[in-house]
């Protein structure tokens, strides 16, 4: 016995965690667990369709309930109704292409095809997210002009709607940013030395 | 493929290659709790990619690509998804003997020169001591098999020169 063969004999056959599992087959219990899980997501993005759909409905009755809708308010909400939508629409994509991550692929193929994965859904706090923060602040302000008849009200309003969503969204996209560069970035890099690595003789 | 046949095939798998593909995720991470958690990531995608199985490699290979581009992509604090809770017996089924307990300390000696090694090498040589040869080796990596000779030789220098520092017999 050479002694790669012993090695691969004691790898193989050694008392470890892996013995543990040799009885048994799989249990119904874990299927039924995997298809919960596989579900699960497409659960996820249809219960956030739900609630935007709500709010958006009931911001529209109570404008009508209160005769408070005008062409302004309505002008102001579909503007960023229409942000919102496309925003996770695009974000919903995304996720779905993490999905077809195909992990049967060769090694070199499958680590370039997760580093542009990866790339691209990071791409969505870039340019789709300044529109999207841009569909905030123009509705908003839009929205602010049919709330108050006095022009002194009507800046303030501005300002203040401005202001609120100048700094949330800037503060969002920077914690959104060090999370990226926390986890994805690392990930990145290291996918990229794996596959120089892997080539290299 | 129908609902039935991809359970019937993902207990198949599981059932013939659960200890080949945790020994896999015990040689890429060493660390316990980690093991269980690579562990499970594998089964997941297993589950999820069994559509894409098309008969073009053997189920073998098809697993271990799997297995090793999890764990190439393994990263725990990236997580979207809960705990699957896999039972994991907690007795060993071995009786304790001399030699049983001699194996286990060859068997920790060498996991833990696996862990010291690159991850690239790690999941070489995880495959190589599976007995998986150097074509096989070559279809999950993508590597050519020329390639994998040269690494595996340098790779069985370097752990057979960690196992003599740890005076393994």
């Amino acid at each position: 016995m050479n002694e790669l063969n012993e090695l691969q004999d004691i790898w193989q056959t050694g008392t470890n965690k892996a013995k543990q599992f040799s009885s048994g087959t799989v249990s119904e219990s874990l299927i039924e667990k995997l298809k919960t899980l596989e579900s699960s997501q497409t659960r996820i993005n249809r219960l956030k369709i739900f609630i935007l759909i709500m709010i958006f409905s009931q911001m529209v009755y109570w404008l009508n309930r209160l005769n408070a809708g005008t062409i302004w308010m309505y002008g102001g909400l579909g503007v960023i109704f229409t942000g919102v939508t496309v925003f996770m629409l695009y974000y919903m994509r995304n996720q779905f292409n993490i999905k077809k991550l195909n992990f049967t692929a060769p090694s070199d193929v499958f680590m370039d095809e997760a580093a542009h994965m990866l790339e691209k859904q990071n791409s969505i706090f870039k340019v789709p997210f300044l529109l999207f923060s841009a569909c905030l602040l123009i509705g908003a302000n839009i929205m602010a002009i049919g709330f108050s008849s006095t022009h002194e009200n009507k800046f303030r309003m501005h300002m203040i709607y401005s202001f609120l969503l100048v700094v949330s969204t800037f503060w969002g996209h920077r914690i959104r940013m060090w999370r990226i560069r926390k986890e994805v970035t690392p990930l990145l890099d290291e996918l990229k030395t794996l596959k120089e690595n892997l080539k290299a003789e | 493929m129908q609902k039935n046949e991809k359970e019937t095939a993902f207990s198949e798998i599981y059932s013939g290659y659960k200890d080949r593909i945790y020994r896999i995720c015990y040689g890429y991470i060493y660390e316990k709790e980690q093991v269980d958690d690579l562990f499970q990531e594998i089964m997941i995608n297993i589950w999820n990619s069994l559509e894409r199985f098309r008969g073009d490699s053997t189920i073998g290979t098809w697993v271990y690509k799997v297995a090793v581009n999890t764990a190439l992509l393994y990263n725990k604090k990236n997580k979207f998804y809960g705990k699957l809770n896999f039972s994991v017996p907690e007795t060993t089924i071995d009786v304790e003997t001399d030699d049983s307990k001699i194996r286990e300390e060859k068997l920790g000696m060498l996991a833990q020169c696996i862990s010291r090694l690159e991850k690239n090498d790690r999941i070489i040589i995880s495959l190589i001591l599976e007995e998986l040869t150097y074509e096989q080796v070559s279809e999950i990596t993508g590597i050519t098999a020329g390639n994998v000779g040269v690494k595996v030789n340098r790779i069985k220098k370097k752990l057979f020169n960690m196992l003599k520092e740890l005076n393994y017999e």
